[in-house]
């Protein structure tokens, strides 16, 4: 399974975690591990990204300041606000 | 003589002189045109060729010249003439704003909110803040290049110092919601620093810092047919901003250095010529655009628009993929025929990566190496498109017969 990590600060500009993140879930319909520190990038965010994907987000771990979510397959039906 | 030298030198004999020439890629610079070149002279060998900030009646001339380009362009951005910083570059500008900013306010919060197709002089100088202890988060843009608002309200919070959204991406023409993302980061934060880089859209699209809300915005002179060496960064009162640069005399607080005068009479005429006429000049560069674009895409197979159609796109720009065709290729092809365009931006294009900005979009990184810009200005005329869509075919299907790419997809069919 893919993973990636939002904690990590890249030194380029096509290779910021959230962009990896994106072009995953436009370019694949597989489930995929994110790990954030939600005080940098909220699980909101993740959340509002996996939805314009048709996906769901579940918390798998909680420690400290580093939680780990796993991004669904594609769902069919989400409704849009829900 | 070194090596590049002797290379550039043998490079420009081979060229020569092409039989028509067209010169489109205004995006990295451009000439300057001679009622610019008329102001500016002056101020090289006649007056004003003093310090500003010496008293003596050259200084003078020099501070009257600095100060009249001062007040004009605060006014054409509905600034006040004290809120205008001149620096040598579009760059500068971008980095003082990124740089001092965040240095200035970091009591409030280490994160840094970027649109993830900035230009390279606001995303490196935001990375290199890292070593400071922030971190520069990227909104992810649709394919059109569009911020997702969404994400970006979901980003702000307590901690975030300062969101850079650049008002007309410089690649690809899209023109943000920059209203909109403003309101968003006010409610949500107030103290939060706002800069925009209105680079690419100075004097194509009408400017006021007071209905657009930021507290920094910055120019520059060579993108809108002024000469290089001279930019501006419009930096509201009251907003806490630190020197990034060092030394002394300089009727600029906040960037030190000669001032070039010249330029920024350049600079001064460039834009007032512009702004004048930007309503007309700008009605009549998006026809000339539409008809590159729709030329474009209608004669040649393979060919993508990158970047918005229509309002949403900033009349001047036209951003186009060409499959199985390599970018950088395609500008020497196109030179040695007298059109002058590049692939992608200058920083992409020394450094051989695909351009972040269409990755960002979605484009595979074929699609992004093979990309050409256009910048499309007042002085093009529909026969300098015609030519353009006489010869970019014939420049492509030589390159697709050479290409390796197209060989592996006649194989792979």
């Amino acid at each position: 399974m893919e993973i990636i990590d939002l904690r990590r600060q890249p030194k380029g500009c096509t290779s910021h975690p959230l962009i990896r993140l994106k072009r995953f879930l436009e370019n694949n319909d597989a489930e995929v591990m994110v790990i954030t520190d939600p005080e940098i990038i909220p699980i909101k965010t993740i959340e509002i990204i996996a939805r314009k994907y048709e996906r769901m987000i579940e918390t798998i771990d909680e420690i400290n300041n580093t939680v780990t979510i796993l991004i669904t397959r594609r769902c069919q039906g989400i409704e849009q606000g829900s | 003589m070194s090596r590049d030298l002797e290379r550039v030198k043998n490079l420009l004999k081979a060229h020569g002189k092409p039989p028509r020439e067209v010169y489109f890629d205004l995006e990295n610079s451009g000439w300057v045109p001679d009622e610019v070149l008329k102001a500016m002279l002056p101020y090289f060998n006649v007056k004003g060729y003093g310090h500003p900030s010496i008293t003596n009646k050259p200084g003078w001339e020099a501070l009257e010249a600095l100060l009249e380009a001062q007040e004009y362009i605060a006014s054409s951005i509905g600034a006040n003439s004290s809120e205008i910083v001149f620096t040598h570059s579009g760059t500068e500008a971008n980095n003082l704003a990124i740089i001092g900013a965040s240095l200035a306010n970091k009591t409030r919060g280490r994160k840094i909110v970027v649109s993830s197709i900035e230009h390279y002089s606001v995303m490196l100088p935001a990375n290199e803040l890292a070593e400071h202890g922030f971190r520069t988060i990227q909104i992810p843009v649709d394919k059109d290049g569009r911020i997702d608002t969404d994400v970006l309200s979901s980003l702000i919070d307590k901690e975030t110092v300062l969101v850079s959204i650049q008002m007309v991406n410089h690649e690809i023409g899209t023109i943000q919601p920059l209203r909109e993302a403003v309101e968003i980061i006010r409610d949500k934060n107030p103290n939060t620093v706002i800069h925009t880089d209105a680079i690419d859209a100075y004097t194509r699209i009408p400017i006021n810092v007071e209905k657009i809300d930021v507290d920094l915005l910055s120019i520059s002179s060579h993108k809108i047919l002024g000469p290089k060496g001279a930019a501006a960064l419009f930096v509201r009162e009251g907003t806490k901003i630190k020197k990034i640069v060092y030394g002394a005399l300089s009727t600029q607080k906040l960037w030190p250095g000669v001032e070039n005068i010249p330029a920024i009479v350049g600079f001064h005429e460039a834009a007032r010529i512009a702004i004048e006429g930007m309503n007309k000049y700008m009605s009549y560069v998006t026809t000339l655009r539409d008809s590159l674009i729709n030329g474009i895409l209608g004669s040649i197979d393979g060919a993508i628009l990158n970047g918005p159609r229509g309002r949403d796109r900033v009349p001047d720009n036209v951003n186009i993929s060409f499959l199985y065709v390599e970018g950088e290729a395609l500008t020497v092809e196109l030179s040695l025929r007298g059109i002058y365009v590049s692939s992608g931006s200058a920083c992409t294009s020394r450094v051989l990566e695909p351009s972040h900005v269409l990755l960002a979009i979605g484009r595979k990184y074929e699609e992004a190496h093979g990309s050409i810009l256009f910048k499309i200005t007042r002085y093009h005329s529909f026969a300098d498109i015609d030519y353009v869509l006489q010869q970019l075919p014939v420049a492509v299907e030589r390159l697709r017969r050479l290409s390796p790419l197209i060989s592996k997809k006649n194989t792979d069919n």
